[in-house]
């Protein structure tokens, strides 16, 4: 190699994580495009086993509950424990909004694995225990579920949970010029995780509704209760796994951009991250906003 | 750059991507086709979708449990949603492809719903006017990823008015489980 083209690459190289970072998120904000739509072809071979083993147990989970209706048994009671667990973590293993936003959060703040575990459990008890709230309500307030009010209210909670993450980059890129160039590293305070929590989980699982609903018409309601808690369970752990991960990437690439001021290299993340809260919230938010508004949609 | 981290980021990349909010199936459709052949060409597709007990328990209510019964066309509408397709989007979950080319295919005609055993049946008729060519693919998928299609459970017939009978398969290709028809 010649000594001008060994120069450029030194040059480089200290900036060679930033860059990595911006091109991931990028490609995190294309897809995420691209997705909504339609422009990608999600039917991947992980996908599609993941499609496989989930379909296998949705059969199993409503073939145990029948079961369970008909006579109490502990071991049953124990098979459907377990098969709701792997069902959550096979169903949070797929793409999701869950894993976008806390990968962004994650990937843009300076924070601490309890913080990150605290996010991970509240998000998915929230987005699941969301989802038994809102049939028990209906159930208690209607007498029954009634479905067309229970697909309104999720189309309400997916627009607020659209504004929060909206408002969350919003306020990203209020501090951020509040701040000024110098002041980079305070900027990490500004999103509390009870925050990011609430955005992810204020969208209740579908699945864990039909799961509840489902105990709940043969009469169990305990054990519904029990079914969801072990499913959120499962998805915690993914969650939890996938956080880690963006956590010990993000901590791979500040050290690796050691040359640069860490400063500099957090306050180019916020900024992104800024701009990825806005555009999911947007997308999270728009395809109820189009069904309210233009029915039939 | 360390060779490890550059392979986090990358699985990172494609596993977190969340554009589609509900990319992870919630409803399981098996399907059932009648292709209709009159000679050589392929004139209707009569489909059934059969939606799993969850998803027909979430869009119906309780009282769907176990039970067996037609749903009226005037209590239609109040069924459409999120996990149960308008008739109008039907034709963006079926796919057709005619010798590498792809088909257009109407707008569903003949729609029925009904719930046999706890399952929410939902019956619509495809109108066709092609040639059967040498493989004719037919498949059903979800761009979303919201609806899941188990073709490999499903089950597939034929009903010739003459000509030679086509050759019937199910295979996957990229993924997608399609039905083959061959002469």
């Amino acid at each position: 190699m010649s000594s001008s083209a060994l120069r450029t690459t030194n040059r480089i190289q200290p900036y060679l994580p930033l860059i990595f970072i911006v091109i991931l998120f990028g490609g995190f904000l294309l897809l995420a495009a691209c997705s909504v739509w339609g422009g990608i072809d999600k039917q991947g071979g992980l996908l599609y086993f993941l499609t496989k083993w989930q379909a296998g147990l949705n059969r199993e989970i409503a073939g145990q509950i029948k079961l369970l209706r008909q006579g109490f048994s502990l071991e049953l009671l124990g098979a459907m424990s377990l098969t709701s667990f792997i069902y959550g973590v096979l169903h949070a293993a797929g793409p999701g909004h869950g894993k976008t936003i806390i990968s962004g959060w994650v990937f843009s703040q300076t924070r601490s694995l309890r913080e990150i575990a605290f996010v991970c459990s509240a998000a998915t008890f929230f987005h699941a225990f969301g989802s038994v709230i809102l049939v028990g309500g209906l159930h208690f307030f209607l007498g029954r579920y009634v479905p067309s009010v229970m697909n309104h209210l999720n189309d309400w909670l997916y627009i607020a949970a659209g504004i929060l993450l909206a408002l969350t980059g919003m306020q990203i890129f209020y501090a951020f010029h509040r701040a000024g160039p110098s002041s980079a590293m305070t900027l990490t305070a500004q999103i509390h995780p009870l925050w990011i929590a609430v955005g992810i989980g204020i969208v209740p699982c579908p699945l864990a509704a039909v799961i509840f609903l489902f105990c709940l018409s043969a009469g169990l309601v305990w054990q519904g209760i029990l079914m969801v808690f072990l499913f959120a369970l499962g998805m915690g752990v993914t969650l939890s796994v996938v956080a880690f991960t963006v956590w010990s990437a993000q901590r791979g690439a500040v050290r690796l951009g050691r040359n640069l001021k860490a400063g500099q290299l957090i306050r180019y993340l916020n900024w992104l991250s800024g701009l990825f809260f806005i555009i999911i919230g947007v997308l999270l938010a728009w395809p109820a906003t189009a069904r309210i508004l233009f029915p039939g949609y | 750059m360390n060779q490890r981290f550059i392979q986090i980021c990358l699985v990172l990349l494609i596993v977190c991507w969340g554009g589609p909010v509900l990319a992870h199936p919630h409803v399981f459709i098996v399907p059932a086709v009648n292709f209709s052949i009159d000679g050589d060409r392929l004139t209707s597709l009569k489909i059934e979708w059969t939606f799993d007990e969850m998803t027909t328990m979430a869009a119906l209510g309780a009282a769907a449990l176990g039970e067996t019964y037609t749903i009226e066309p005037a209590q239609h509408a109040a069924v459409w949603g999120q996990a149960i397709p308008s008739p109008t989007t039907l034709t963006s979950y079926c796919f057709i492809d005619l010798d590498g080319a792809t088909a257009t295919l109407a707008q569903p005609s003949e729609i029925s719903l009904k719930v046999v055993k706890g399952q929410l049946v939902y019956c619509f008729s495809l109108r066709l006017d092609q040639a059967i060519g040498k493989s004719t693919k037919f498949w059903f998928s979800d761009q979303s990823n919201y609806i899941a299609f188990d073709t490999g459970k499903g089950i597939f017939r034929i009903t010739q008015s003459g000509g030679t009978s086509p050759s019937l398969l199910i295979q996957p290709e990229n993924y997608i489980e399609k039905i083959i028809l061959g002469i």
